[in-house]
């Protein structure tokens, strides 16, 4: 999970203002920030989650929507003195570095080759009636289901490194245009209102 | 608060009874409070349930992940994937992702609605009904649905522009959607998604601009209502009103 914060991206003119508001102002304008952050990123992950089934795709397998899922459930935050966005997708803070995943209650990592692993757990695939074991001296763990043959469902990894994809998340420019746009127009509407 | 806490709040209801007699017998302000799951009646396996989910939306677990550790006490119960069943069975891959998706989906839109202040309404104030996420077996009905419960509201804040599902945030539409007007019985009663069981459709904001081209008035709309996890007195006040609620009566006691 990532969580962005709004008015690390304000137009200094912005945040002078919010400056001089009192906490119902600024709590108004940085709940439109945050809510126009959270509709670009999650535009932006729907968006990069319709062309993003490179392994799925490889493994001719069925796409988990794992970022599709996620996109839909990004949210916003704001106070009268802060404004963040909730990125709750696990995996998604490679958009700023590189990840390196190691092992946490195993001694591998299982990394599936197979349509039929691709998306599951290995204990998930065993549940599911796959028969699953390791032949000797080989980094893959192979499974057969019903007496069919057996067939590798997945390489075993004592790390990956998961390389830093910025993408993943809208650029710094986007995510700028959108906070100072939302909140540019909506100061602009509330000043209109006291003129007219 | 946002989503992953308004998952640790919700209570647990373990319940044998099906989600048909569950809509029938409980009321819906109980069932969008609780994690429940029919026909379940382990407290423990709601509580795992509960516990999964807040750590998917804190972005720790993912979805495989869940299932897994979901899968692993249904396991210890006898239960099992191989089972047969479909989607009633509760180890089978339908059902956990269907429980899962359904409290994280309801959690991540209590957290919006918790942030509607006045200034995002001024901006995007309606929201328009879209596919968010793809579903192998889609409904094809949702105009359908659409139009039952605009006409059951009157088309209260509803756009009339039959192209799209669009209507403004506080609009009784969202309710009626949600409690199926037109007849439609998989539905979650509540005026927010996911609106049907296993459904990808979802809520895009519609800016003010876009609103006035659809010939929607967001001018003296109400917002929509606060959708709070917590007991409230209203429960108490629709209890009691529903049983006749007497202090006279009650306070004498029974002869």
């Amino acid at each position: 999970m990532v969580t962005l914060d709004v008015t690390a991206r304000m137009h200094p003119k912005l945040l002078g203002m919010l400056s001089d508001l009192g906490p119902v102002w600024r709590r108004a304008i940085l709940g439109v920030g945050a809510t126009a952050l959270q509709i670009e990123v999650a535009r932006h992950i729907r968006s990069e989650s319709s062309v993003r089934h490179r392994w799925a795709s490889r493994l001719d397998a069925r796409p988990t929507g794992h970022l599709e899922k996620g996109a839909a459930r990004v949210t916003s935050h704001a106070t009268a003195d802060r404004a963040t966005v909730r990125v709750p997708i696990a995996g998604i803070a490679r958009a700023f570095r590189d990840l390196e995943i190691k092992p946490v209650n195993a001694k591998e990592l299982t990394i599936p080759v197979s349509a039929a692993a691709y998306g599951h757990r290995v204990r998930e695939l065993a549940r599911m009636g796959w028969s699953i074991f390791r032949p000797k001296g080989h980094d893959v763990l192979m499974g057969r289901r019903n007496g069919s043959e057996a067939e590798p469902l997945y390489a075993l990894k004592k790390r990956v490194v998961v390389r830093q994809d910025r993408t993943l998340l809208p650029s710094d420019e986007a995510v700028s245009a959108a906070i100072n746009k939302a909140c540019a127009a909506y100061v602009k509407y509330e000043l209109s209102r006291r003129t007219a | 608060m946002n989503a992953a806490d308004i998952i640790r709040i919700k209570e647990l209801l373990p319940t044998d009874m099906g989600s048909d007699e569950l809509r029938e017998q409980f009321a819906r302000d109980i069932l969008r409070r609780s994690i429940v799951s029919a026909r379940m009646e382990s407290a423990r396996y709601l509580a795992r349930i509960r516990d999964v989910c807040a750590q998917m939306l804190d972005g720790r677990i993912s979805q495989a992940t869940a299932r897994d550790i979901l899968g692993g006490i249904l396991e210890r119960m006898g239960l099992s994937p191989q089972d047969g069943g479909g989607i009633a069975n509760h180890a089978s891959l339908a059902r956990l992702n269907l429980v899962i998706d359904t409290q994280t989906q309801m959690a991540a839109s209590v957290a919006r609605l918790s942030e509607q202040t006045p200034a995002v309404l001024e901006m995007w104030p309606a929201w328009e009904l879209v596919r968010l996420e793809d579903r192998d077996m889609k409904r094809g009905d949702w105009p359908q649905r659409w139009d039952a419960a605009a006409r059951a509201v009157g088309f209260e804040g509803v756009s009339r522009d039959y192209g799209r599902m669009v209507a403004l945030k506080g609009s009784p539409v969202w309710q009626a959607l949600g409690e199926g007007a037109g007849g439609f019985r998989d539905t979650l009663l509540n005026p927010y998604p996911p609106f049907a069981y296993n459904s990808g459709m979802g809520w895009a904001d519609v800016s003010r601009e876009e609103c006035e081209s659809l010939g929607l008035d967001p001018a003296g709309a109400p917002a929509p209502a606060a959708q709070s996890l917590a007991p409230d007195r209203e429960e108490l006040a629709r209890a009691a009103e529903k049983w006749g609620f007497d202090y006279d009566e009650i306070a004498k006691g029974v002869a």
